[in-house]
């Protein structure tokens, strides 16, 4: 998982605090960032789910969103990308966040509120630098990763600059991640409610959120929602060291959380996640990773519920028609009135558009076999 | 349709239609026209073009990314039934966000443009597309045996709720190779796809080619 409040990210410490309140976003608006060149989504609920083509763009919307939750954290587009694959910060860190990789024209990424109607709005800009020296030096963000500074006609290139406002205070935030002294620093950073964190499964993040539900004493909720996928387990302990997850499953010994499947795990990190982040957002990339359709019932379930329990907005993608069926059917089946929306995304060329569908809705589609990826 | 994936709009030209059989039916009378790009989609029954309707056009192909409309016509046909039909559907079209026509058998302006018919048609007696389909072949020879089924079955304690049905059975049911239901007549060229009480019904779906 990745966090917002600098658990995994924090090389460097906050230097304030800046608390905005909590709503849920109802629609946000994504300009030039990566592949998006336009894209506007609106009537989002508590719980969303994105779908589309391959390259549609819904993995750079969640990105995009995470990043106007995390506006206040300049290091995030670096870590962010460490998970797209980039080994090391460099020109292909700088410019990846661009559309056409064209750093002239600024990424703008904004949300509005549900409540207030307030409009956040983020713009990302490069940072430019005249370089002594073109180096490549190890990222404290990023393992066995190199930071090399790149020179373009205008200057060099050596970071990116945030600017965060909302339409009832105008003042920006502005905060900067670059290059200095062969280290990725940063600068203006704040830390800011309400957090947020992508599901990710992460040894060292499973272990703190573990710590952090033992302390609430919701450990018997994590159980319970494990025993939809393995009734036979009876407790969790984190053993340490080296603090791994373990499991009672009723054998001799404790058997660890990461041996007992893949269904298991992304049940555990999303519901750590969740647990964790009251009044929150969660988002989940291609949420049907490692789960069959039964868990994937189960694990909307949970979402459903905690997500209205415990007020966290949550964001997802999927490929899978399996896990929209297990979505819409969750939806559907919830004694509750489940705020629940899919959109699908939709991508010719240039183009974008969001297609939204309510439950009802998709439902229906669904029934008539009509496709709604 | 079971064991198809699902389904996108691929065609121009889109006809909502009540079920599975109109379908059949549709089909043949498409073809017997030379009208090939309408995809036809049934939407399970009179009671829920209500449901359907508002989410046929999010499906896949129906607008492209610029929000513009692929399909050209959208054109509903359902049964009169025994309420207010037209109104009913015109109702669930604005809501859905479109144009209805001013009266059935007409298309309105726009993108898409919308169509409703409401069966059998202006001039045919009944109140559905079995009343039509008797109509094409009320001087066929098997309407002989028919006609006296009719008045037969009319005289039960408990006759059927539909006589018109009874009466498309009993004729497909006199046919060298019996259909089970009117679409499927159709099909197999039972019903007069020439007959003039067509031409209220044909003169609407002859609204698509342009």
């Amino acid at each position: 998982m990745l966090l917002l409040d600098g658990a995994l990210l924090g090389s460097s410490p906050w230097d304030s605090t800046v608390s905005w309140g909590r709503a849920m976003f109802k629609r946000v608006t994504v300009r030039n960032f990566r592949a998006i060149t336009d894209l506007s989504v609106d009537g989002l609920s508590r719980v969303n789910l994105f779908v589309g083509h391959n390259a549609c763009g819904k993995t750079s919307l969640l990105e995009s969103i995470f990043f106007l939750i995390g506006a206040t954290n300049p290091r995030l587009p670096v870590s962010v990308n460490t998970f797209r694959g980039f080994p090391y910060v460099s020109l292909a860190l700088w410019s990846t966040y661009f559309h056409n990789m064209d750093v002239t024209v600024p990424v703008e990424i904004r949300g509005n509120e549900t409540d207030s109607g307030d409009e956040q709005r983020l713009v990302i800009r490069p940072r430019y630098e005249h370089p002594r020296s073109d180096t490549e030096v190890s990222s404290p963000a990023l393992s066995g990763g190199w930071v090399r500074t790149v020179s373009t006609a205008v200057g060099n290139i050596n970071g990116l600059e945030l600017e965060y406002s909302t339409s009832s205070d105008l003042s920006p935030v502005v905060s900067r991640v670059f290059v200095k002294g062969g280290e990725v620093m940063e600068e203006g950073a704040r830390v800011r409610l309400p957090t947020g964190a992508f599901v990710l499964p992460m040894e060292k993040d499973l272990r703190d959120r573990f710590s952090e539900i033992q302390r609430k004493k919701q450990v018997a909720d994590v159980i319970s929602l494990l025993r939809e996928i393995e009734p036979a387990i009876a407790d969790l302990r984190l053993l340490d060291p080296p603090g791994v997850l373990h499991g009672d499953v009723g054998a001799p010994e404790l058997v660890p959380v990461n041996l007992m499947g893949g269904g298991m795990m992304k049940l555990l990190t999303t519901g750590l996640m969740m647990l964790t982040l009251q009044d929150g957002y969660v988002l989940i990339d291609e949420i049907e990773n490692g789960l069959d359709y039964s868990s994937q019932r189960k694990l909307w379930d949970a979402i459903f519920s905690w997500s209205q329990k415990l007020n966290i907005q949550v964001f997802a993608s999927t490929h899978s028609v399996e896990c929209i069926r297990a979505f819409s059917d969750r939806a559907e089946g919830e004694l509750f009135e489940v705020d629940a929306k899919l959109f699908r995304i939709e991508r010719n060329e240039s183009k974008f558009r969001a297609v939204e569908y309510t439950r009802e809705l998709l439902a229906e589609s669904l029934d008539s076999n009509w496709e709604v990826r | 349709m079971a064991g198809e994936g699902p389904r996108t709009i691929t065609k121009r030209n889109v006809l909502a239609v009540e079920g599975e059989d109109d379908r059949n039916f549709f089909e043949a009378l498409l073809r017997h026209m030379g009208i090939v790009d309408v995809q036809i989609e049934p939407v399970g029954g009179k009671d829920q073009f209500k449901n359907k309707l508002p989410a046929l056009p999010k499906t896949p192909g129906f607008f492209d990314a610029n929000g513009v409309s692929f399909v050209r016509h959208l054109a509903i046909v359902r049964d009169k039934g025994d309420d207010h039909a037209f109104e009913s559907i015109a109702n669930i079209v604005k809501a859905a966000g479109f144009t209805p026509p001013l009266a059935s058998g007409r298309f309105s302006d726009g993108a898409p443009r919308v169509g409703i018919f409401i069966m059998p048609g202006q001039g045919v007696y009944g109140t559905m597309l079995e009343d039509l389909c008797l109509e094409t072949v009320k001087n066929h020879p098997a309407m002989d045996c028919v006609g006296p089924f009719a008045e037969c079955i009319r005289g039960l304690t408990h006759p059927p709720r539909s006589p018109s049905k009874a009466k498309c059975q009993a004729f497909l049911a006199a046919q060298v190779e019996i259909a089970n239901a009117v679409g499927v007549g159709a099909l197999k060229g039972y019903w007069n796809l020439n007959s003039p009480a067509l031409d209220g019904l044909k003169g609407f779906l002859s609204q698509m080619r342009c």
